[in-house]
């Protein structure tokens, strides 16, 4: 079973958003190709969009976007160098730097971005991150032609089925974010070795303990990295416009590129590790859902159940008996009554026979037809009654044994049975058949009134 | 390989006893042949071919009925008594061959001939019964010379659901000529897992291809099982694209009059694509039925979508503010805009869909200030939506595709969560969003829609 890329999903969903949007895509002669392959539904509709999509040059407007993206990407990367760049610059000032303001400068805005970002877990629509939005909005502006809306809108689907595309946008964001944190480091080590600083804390209110363990706490983690914590004394000694030695000064810019460089770089670092390999999971696990009804149709055509083999020949004219008309013969001998290919259920005779009617009974078998024919073929008889049963089907061999019947007799009555507890008949199929043999409307008969001469007078 | 054999089957039987409605329901495929309660109406072997995973399993081969049975056995004594008595070569297929040489076969007995010599081509025959037929001296010479093909026989006893009928005899007569299993299979009702029943018996009879049956049957069950989760899922989608539709009006009477016009039209074509949509899917085609504007029952389902006494039959509760008349089904939705529905999901799309949605939201809150009402559907109609579809469903699942009458919908079948109780949450989350629906012109269908109608689908079952 061939593996799909994230690609195949990709121009897949397109397609079903174009065709949803503006109707089927013809796709006859490349139907055939798959209709008949052993595998899975969904591996089939994800063949077709590729053919498709290299018919039509989908693919090619697919790939356009994905160059767009990242090329937005690159963008808001070089807006990030150029941001980090200003952010270390005017962090660090001039001359004197105010570390509290400094820190809050580097880290506020990523620390307040952060605590959104971790707050979006617990909100339950997964919109994503601004960043990572704003990426995707610039692809969608640099994108043009038909298609062009459609591939995003397909991307922003397929990835949202596993919750890919807020680890995506996620990784996009703290993608972003590393690159400004780097610049910010590299424009402070590169700003801090070739200019003059002085660092110090000030405050109106409140006491010089809090900023001792402040300070401490802050460079608590980057300590193990090797980066220094200034002492107790240190921390004293730079406050308000107050300032120590240089190699205070050393130590100072040493905890704050370490606080930087913890909290910010690395902190983003690891969350953009985090979600590269969310995202990764999330794609692995991107599947076509079949049963969605967009997908209805398409589903029908691929898996066919069934198709026409065709006809062996033409058919025939319908075949129909046909009575001969005899000169009537002298009647002699009694009338005869037969039931031809009655229910087993139905009563007989059907009604009191006449005395001089002969009761020749139900008949039914090959045998009991040649005794029949055999008999009035030796001996005339001056009128034939034939019952049958309405509720049955006039078949070609019945109709045949009528006509057959009737052809050696002077005269023949039909009696048509109909039962009133089945009250599906097919009464006109047999006067139409009955007719269309030779017989006229006035020897089939539907009820016992018009049999008079049959039936026994009271 | 056994399996990768197609099997070949010859549909035979009397005439007018449903063969072509038997290769209807057993292909899926209304259009096959011709239907009529006549007899001779196929006068010639239509094929249709199976597939199994696309691959060609079972080839069905519907033939002309057997009318002149009496007469061809007759005949076919006739030649056996001209080519001696004692010649063996004239007993079973030896036999057949010989008529199929004679020039009747082409005559009187044309019909008859095509359908031996299709089942002397094939692997078995069906033997279809009417069993509102009584069991006649016909059908009795006919199975007799059916057998004289030498290929195995399975009687198909058709019209199960028929009274008055002759099961017992026919089983009874059929016991008699050996043929003991026999496949109870109503074509234009079948059983829910008729098809599946009749290949799994069917594999009993023909063992050297029972594994092809076997598989044949469980994918038939898989299918129809991924046809019904569709089905849902299409019904889903229906009510969500019925609730997120939305219609900005100006304010005063007479436009939310219009409008409200505007919107029912709507929702009544949707309705009916609905309809169209699930035919297809279930293999049904709307142009079979010529008569009918959609093969359904008159009346209930005539009934308009607006027409109280459409909600009423359903035994749909009807809110205080439902309105009658020319406005019925309409909500007119004055200032909320959906803003009330459940702040928290509110507060967590607006932190998340800041860049998305501040430009939709922002449109529909400038409307309202500009004193625009927006029409929506009213709740009632929504839950008379979704009883009324999965009825339709319910129907089609049951239905043979030989099925020539109208179909029948039964009011009993549909309860649960859409009949009373709240509407579930998911139609609460479309009414918020109108991008939801396919009929607005920012339509939007992307992860979270289609998780919305899944989760529906399955509350719908």
């Amino acid at each position: 079973m061939p593996q799909h890329s994230l690609k195949d999903y990709w121009i897949t969903e397109t397609l079903r958003l174009r065709e949803e949007h503006w109707g089927p895509i013809e796709d006859a002669t490349l139907l055939h190709q798959i209709r008949h392959s052993t595998e899975p539904v969904s591996h089939k509709i994800i063949q077709r969009a590729t053919l498709i999509a290299k018919r039509d040059g989908l693919a090619a407007t697919i790939e356009k976007w994905s160059g767009n993206a990242r090329l937005a990407f690159w963008a808001m990367a070089l807006l990030a160098i150029f941001a980090g760049i200003g952010m270390a610059a005017s962090a660090l000032g001039t001359g004197h730097v105010n570390l509290l303001l400094a820190l809050v400068a580097l880290l506020g805005l990523h620390a307040i971005t952060y605590v959104f970002w971790l707050l979006s877990f617990l909100a339950p629509y997964h919109g994503g991150t601004l960043l990572g939005q704003a990426w995707l909005w610039l692809g969608k502006k640099l994108a043009r032609g038909p298609d062009a809306t459609l591939a995003p809108q397909a991307f922003i689907n397929i990835l949202n089925q596993n919750n890919g595309l807020r680890w995506l946008l996620s990784s996009i964001s703290h993608g972003i974010w590393v690159v400004m944190m780097t610049a910010g480091i590299m424009t402070m080590l590169a700003l801090l070795a070739a200019r003059q600083y002085t660092f110090g804390w000030e405050t109106t209110i409140l006491p010089v303990s809090s900023f001792v363990s402040i300070t401490q706490g802050i460079g608590f983690l980057p300590h193990f990295l090797g980066f220094s914590i200034p002492s107790a004394d240190i921390i004293q000694q730079s406050s308000g416009l107050k300032t120590a030695g240089p190699e205070s000064q050393a130590i100072w810019s040493s905890w704050l590129i370490g606080a930087i460089m913890v909290y910010g770089l690395l902190l983003r670092l690891a969350s953009l590790l985090l979600c590269l390999w969310k995202t990764r999971q999330a794609m692995r696990q991107i599947q076509i859902d079949e049963t969605l009804p967009a997908y209805v149709g398409l589903v029908d055509r691929l898996s066919a159940h069934s198709e026409h083999i065709g006809v062996d020949a033409p058919a025939p004219a319908l075949q129909t008996a046909r009575r001969n008309t005899l000169p009537a013969l002298a009647p002699a001998g009694s009338p005869l009554v037969v039931g031809l290919e009655l229910s087993p259920r139905a009563p007989w005779p059907p009604f009191a026979l006449s005395a001089t009617v002969h009761d020749q009974g139900k008949l039914e078998s090959r045998e009991q037809r040649h005794q029949l024919l055999a008999q009035i073929t030796n001996q005339t008889v001056p009128a034939l009654l034939i019952v049958c049963d309405a509720a049955q089907t006039p078949d070609r061999g019945t109709l045949h044994f009528i006509t057959d019947l009737s052809n050696l007799v002077s005269h023949t009555d039909i009696y048509l049975l109909t039962n009133q507890n089945q009250p599906e008949n097919r009464l006109p199929l047999w006067k139409e058949r009955l007719q269309q043999a030779g017989f006229a409307d006035e020897q089939l008969h539907e009820t016992p009134q018009t049999l008079s001469q049959w039936i026994q007078a009271n | 390989m056994e399996t990768n054999q197609v099997l070949h089957l010859a549909v035979v039987g009397h005439t007018n006893t449903g063969k072509t409605s038997l290769l209807r329901t057993l292909t899926h495929d209304t259009g096959f042949g011709e239907i009529a309660d006549f007899p001779g109406t196929t006068r010639h072997v239509e094929g249709a071919r199976l597939f199994l995973n696309g691959q060609a399993a079972v080839e069905l081969f519907d033939t002309p009925g057997l009318e002149d049975g009496i007469a061809l056995l007759d005949y076919l004594d006739q030649l056996k008594a001209q080519a001696g008595q004692g010649s063996s070569r004239f007993d079973g297929p030896g036999s057949i061959h010989r008529f199929l040489d004679t020039p009747e076969s082409s005559r009187r007995f044309e019909q008859e001939a095509r359908v031996l010599r299709k089942l002397l081509e094939c692997d078995a025959g069906l033997y279809v019964i009417d069993i509102r037929d009584p069991v006649l001296a016909k059908h009795r010479d006919e199975l007799a010379i059916l057998s004289r093909c030498g290929k195995p026989l399975v009687p198909i006893l058709n019209f199960m659901h028929s009274s008055p009928n002759y099961l017992q005899d026919w089983k009874e007569a059929l016991g008699n000529l050996g043929l003991h299993l026999s496949i109870e299979f109503d074509t234009v009702a079948p059983a829910l897992d008729g098809e599946e029943q009749l290949y799994q018996k069917l594999a009993l009879v023909l063992d050297t291809h029972a594994n092809t049956l076997k598989a044949l049957s469980a994918d038939i069950h898989k299918q129809r099982k991924l046809r019904r989760e569709i089905a849902y899922n299409m019904i889903a989608e229906l009510l969500i694209d019925v609730a997120a539709y939305r219609y900005t009006s100006p304010g005063d009477d007479e436009s939310i009059k219009n409008a409200t016009t505007l919107l029912q039209d709507v929702i009544r074509l949707r309705e009916q694509e609905s309809i169209q949509a699930l035919l297809t899917h279930y293999r049904f085609r709307p142009e079979d039925y010529p008569d009918q504007p959609l093969p359904i029952e008159e009346g209930r389902w005539g009934m308009d979508l607006f027409h109280p006494q459409a909600l009423m039959e359903m035994g749909i509760q009807v809110s205080k503010g439902f309105v009658a008349g020319a406005m019925a089904g309409a909500a007119v939705d004055v200032m909320s805009a959906g803003l009330s529905l459940g702040t928290a999901t509110l507060i967590g799309g607006v932190i998340g869909s800041v860049w998305q949605g501040v430009d939709k939201f922002g449109k529909r809150i400038l409307g309202k200030l500009q004193g625009y009402r927006e029409i929506s559907l009213d709740d009632a109609i929504i839950r008379l939506l979704g009883i009324r579809s999965l009825q339709l469903l319910n129907a089609l699942e049951m239905r043979g595709h030989a099925d020539q009458r109208p179909i029948m919908l039964n009011t009993e079948t549909v309860t649960g969560q859409l009949k009373e109780g709240d509407l579930p949450e998911e139609i609460l989350e479309a009414r918020s969003l109108p991008q939801w629906s396919k009929m607005s012109e920012h339509f939007e269908t992307g992860a979270r829609r289609n998780a919305a109608i899944k989760s529906l689908a399955r509350k719908l079952h």
